[in-house]
């Protein structure tokens, strides 16, 4: 490894270790390595400066703000909201069946929403009703927090992760679905028994709800049915995108600017409410990963890939899955993505739609194993704080990388038949 | 055990550093300029070649004892580094208790100590006249840095190896009891 190759690991490492022990947020610390990597760059002739303005991926970014404002849009319009209560209602008062009812919400809404948005809402309605029902709130929201981040792993705009795994893997959003919505639905399933049987004996019994409309909660008709429409129109636009030679960026932005007109909000204010720290940090991370793709030394590592996988297509997968899923347990999702994206579009001779797959899965599976897996385990375990219910480190991490081994455990059996990896 | 203070450890331990290191010192000079003056001289009654001459007695008993007294004066040496070092890495940034989230934050601090070095370097270099020294300024100041971080790394770790093997310890000392316990008395 040259001097210059090990500065621009240097500054990876700082960048994920400063973001990881919260030394910073984890926006400037991906903010500070881009300038460092772009300093450096510059200064031993890596990459010029034409070069470095290109680091950032537009159609990735296109992507994530204008699916950010789409469903900033919709969750004003009490959509989402309106799910959750019907879900509360349904239960009609069976622990159990709320239960239930709520891992299976938070994995539908996370589909669409972005993570800490769903789960915030998740979590306010599952505090809301165990208080009701005199339950502590712990099971619910440390369920709604696995299965938040299980949800979405299947559609391009699931998670930031998804979009710059599905931007530079070219796949469209009928792909992804047709690829790991079986696995999604079947790790739905299997979490949410895994939980179940966690938490089964401290589901409290049988209580009557308070009758109520889950319409009342939708304040502005107008706002809601215009949402209701263009949500129908961004699937639909979405499941279509590749034959009408649409990319993806260009119907979430198109979508986004629609949603904007029609809604009659204040943009500045839908603006505001957008993720901007992700934004930052993708944006930041992306120009450090360039950095260190120019040194050439990603390309090395996915030859040590091959290697240690010895062109066995079945290993490779699982090694990808594994070890992406593993990363993202300790790192964001979002820097692992970055990381391996350019090293999967240097393998050659091995079914790379199976490795991008594995990618998918890991990044998105290993964001709650630990409490400091992801952002949203974060905030489950912030809501419980508030609440007076603590959850220890260990008693998280117990279920949650139970339910990430088993996860992944079913992945790789799931990514080998699917891609009919053993001949 | 109750913990002292900093300035109680510096009132305590510098007196001592200071007498210790002074004997040691002064047994080292008997050491070495002593066996001139009593060269040749042999002790009676010792038949052992040359352990019998008086310079080579002088000479051995004065470096063991100086030995002692340094071995004295270095254990309250690395009290008071550690001390420093804690002081040191507390002004750095590094306050975090917990030993791994710590050890981490030294080796964040500790890239950063490089990278910093290595941004300004290239800059600093082609000053005239003050170029080489600046260089060399930034060199040693981020060796030193280098040096107390590692020091406090290693420090943690082996605070936290202690504490395991202790309680690794306890844990055998109480099957152990609990195995003596089960024994029938014979009598």
């Amino acid at each position: 490894m040259t001097s210059e190759s090990m500065i621009f690991v240097i500054i990876y490492l700082f960048t994920l270790l400063s973001a990881a022990l919260e030394m910073v947020p984890i926006s400037v610390a991906a903010l500070l390595g881009a300038f460092l990597t772009v300093w450096f760059g510059l200064s031993y002739g890596v990459f010029t400066y034409e070069e470095a303005t290109g680091f950032i991926d537009m159609k990735i970014l296109g992507l994530l703000i204008g699916t950010m404002i789409v469903f900033e849009v919709a969750y004003r319009s009490g959509i989402f909201r309106l799910m959750a209560l019907y879900a509360i209602k349904l239960s009609g008062g069976d622990s159990r069946l709320l239960f239930i009812f709520v891992c299976l919400t938070s994995a539908a809404v996370s589909m669409f929403l972005s993570d800490s948005t769903a789960l915030l809402m998740i979590a306010a309605a599952a505090t809301t009703i165990s208080k009701f029902m005199d339950q502590d709130p712990a099971p619910y929201v440390v369920s709604a927090a696995i299965m938040v981040n299980l949800g979405g792993t299947s559609t391009l705009i699931g998670s930031v992760s998804n979009m710059i795994i599905g931007v530079n893997a070219e796949l469209s959003f009928t792909e992804f679905i047709t690829y790991l919505a079986p696995c999604e639905f079947a790790l739905w399933a299997l979490t949410m028994a895994t939980l179940y049987f966690n938490y089964r004996h401290v589901l409290g019994e049988k209580k009557a709800v308070p009758t109520y409309s889950p319409w009342e909660s939708v304040e502005d008709k107008s706002l809601f049915n215009k949402s209701a429409l263009l949500l129908v129109l961004f699937l639909g636009l979405f499941m279509i995108h590749d034959k009408l030679n649409l990319s993806p960026e260009a119907v979430a932005l198109g979508c986004a600017v629609l949603a904007l007109s029609l809604s009659n909000l204040d943009p500045s204010d839908i603006f505001r409410s957008l993720d901007w720290e992700t934004i930052f940090f993708l944006s930041g991370f992306s120009i450090i990963v360039k950095g260190l793709e120019g040194t050439g030394l990603l390309a090395q590592l996915s030859q040590g890939f091959l290697a240690v996988s010895g062109n066995n297509p079945p290993l490779a997968t699982a090694i990808m899955l594994w070890m992406s899923g593993l990363a993202s347990s300790v790192v964001s999702n979002i820097a692992v993505a970055l990381t391996f994206t350019p090293m999967i579009q240097e393998i050659q001779g091995l079914n790379t739609t199976a490795l991008w797959s594995a990618l998918v899965l890991g990044t998105n599976l290993g964001g709650a194993a630990t409490p400091m897996s992801g952002v949203v385990v974060v905030m489950a375990m912030n809501t419980l704080k508030r609440e007076g219910t603590t959850v220890s480190f260990s008693e998280f991490t117990k279920i949650g990388s139970l339910t990430t081994i088993i996860q992944l455990g079913f992945s790789t059996i799931y990514l080998i038949a699917r891609f009919g990896l053993v001949s | 055990m109750e913990r002292k203070s900093l300035g109680d450890e510096i009132r305590e331990r510098v007196p001592r550093i200071v007498v210790n290191s002074i004997t040691a010192l002064i047994f080292w000079f008997v050491s070495l300029t002593a066996p001139i003056f009593v060269a040749g001289i042999t002790i009676p009654g010792i038949g052992l070649e040359p352990y019998n001459d008086t310079g080579w007695l002088i000479w051995a008993a004065a470096t063991l004892m100086g030995l002692v007294f340094l071995v004295r004066a270095l254990s309250d040496i690395i009290v008071i580094v550690d001390i420093g070092v804690e002081v040191t890495v507390r002004r750095l940034g590094v306050k975090e208790d917990r030993p791994l989230r710590r050890v981490a934050r030294d080796l964040v601090y500790i890239l950063l100590t490089m990278l910093l070095a290595a941004a300004a370097v290239p800059f600093v270099k082609p000053l005239p006249q003050f170029g080489s020294f600046l260089t060399a300024a930034i060199s040693l100041v981020s060796l030193g840095i280098f040096l107390v971080l590692i020091y406090d790394m290693g420090r943690t770790l082996y605070q936290v190896l202690e504490e395991k093997t202790k309680t690794l310890a306890g844990w055998l000392a109480g099957m152990a009891e609990r195995a003596n316990e089960r024994k029938p008395h014979d009598q």
